[in-house]
């Protein structure tokens, strides 16, 4: 499965297990973690993964004609507040 | 005796909204058992390929996740490349289980107990994304101290034949936060057990669930004590050893 940047709130691309991660959101994609790319061929599935998530995200960003120069942040959905149901 | 029947209750009552069993995951097939009956309540159980969590319908999220790492499976996980997808868990009732979007601008994450990168196979690694296995965590803990706890948890079990780990959430206070429309309970801490048979070695580590990167080591009891779960698959003798603290965290 190809990782579609923008495309949801629910998708994570894994690279080394879960030493890496690309966590997608229709208004910030998120890169996390350690890297290490090693030379050989698991080196290269790692980085080609990376590079097509990259590739995704740069593809969506320049075509975007209305791309803003910073996008506005949403406000935080409301929390809430509860007792301990397991004190009492 | 009380204490005891007690005990023998909650393990009843937790066994009884058990959909079936996997005690592979377990040490002596024992899982974790709920000590505070108030957590028993709406308490499921739910098997997965290489994990299983106890789900509450109170907290909408999990009580206990638990693993058995095997170097082998271990080295296997490593090299996983793929995308996954969170999903909401249909094996719950409705309204038991978190939906993706009571965390949707909650400035949580969702923070795997079971973790992906334990995971050895592609299906096993899809299922860790079951909301069923999700806390609300803060971001930066997740992102750095907690992800860095995961990779000491697996260099440990990368030296041994094999571990049993379970991850889950704390929940201390007269008053809790909830995030989205289901009222998923913010835990305060977050813990993990570790339990390496070979070394005869077992020990806790716990972490505020805020941008912290402090970690406190606990012996298994006075994590059972402070988290409601009691763990009888570890050897009693094995539950008051204090390790100095976790390689490379």
């Amino acid at each position: 499965m190809e990782f579609k940047a923008f495309a949801d709130d629910s998708s994570v691309l894994n690279i080394h297990g879960d030493a890496f991660t690309v966590t997608n959101d229709p208004k910030c994609v998120v890169l996390s973690g350690v890297l290490e790319l090693t030379r050989d061929k698991a080196g290269l599935v790692m980085a080609l993964a990376l590079q097509q998530a990259v590739a995704s995200v740069v593809d969506v960003l320049s075509r975007d004609p209305a791309l803003p120069e910073h996008v506005r942040k949403d406000p935080g959905a409301p929390t809430g507040k509860i007792k301990n149901p397991f004190v009492g | 005796m009380r204490k005891y029947l007690a005990s023998a209750l909650v393990a009843l009552a937790t066994q009884a909204f058990a959909s079936n069993s996997c005690p592979q995951f377990s040490p002596q097939g024992k899982a974790p058992v709920l000590a505070n009956p108030r957590m028993a309540v709406k308490a499921r159980l739910l098997c997965y390929s290489d994990f299983e969590v106890l789900h509450s319908g109170i907290t909408h999220g999990p009580l206990w996740s638990a693993e058995h790492l095997t170097r082998a499976h271990l080295a296997a996980a490593k090299t996983e490349v793929r995308t996954n997808r969170f999903f909401e868990e249909i094996r719950l009732p409705y309204g038991e289980g978190a939906r993706l979007s009571d965390y949707r601008r909650s400035g949580y994450d969702r923070g795997h107990m079971s973790p992906a990168g334990d995971r050895w196979s592609d299906k096993a690694m899809a299922e860790s994304f079951s909301m069923a296995n999700m806390v609300p965590q803060n971001p930066t803990n997740n992102r750095r101290l907690w992800a860095h706890i995961e990779e000491a948890v697996r260099r440990v079990g990368l030296t041994v034949p094999d571990t049993y780990v379970v991850t889950g959430p704390i929940f201390k206070g007269a008053q809790l936060k909830t995030i989205g429309k289901t009222c998923v309970i913010v835990p305060t801490q977050i813990f993990k057990v570790v339990y390496v048979p070979r070394k005869r070695l077992a020990f806790a580590v716990v972490v505020n669930n805020m941008p912290t990167n402090r970690y406190d080591i606990a012996t298994v009891h006075e994590l059972e004590a402070q988290s409601g779960l009691r763990f009888p698959g570890i050897p009693e003798s094995l539950k008051d050893t204090r390790i100095g603290g976790l390689n490379g965290v």
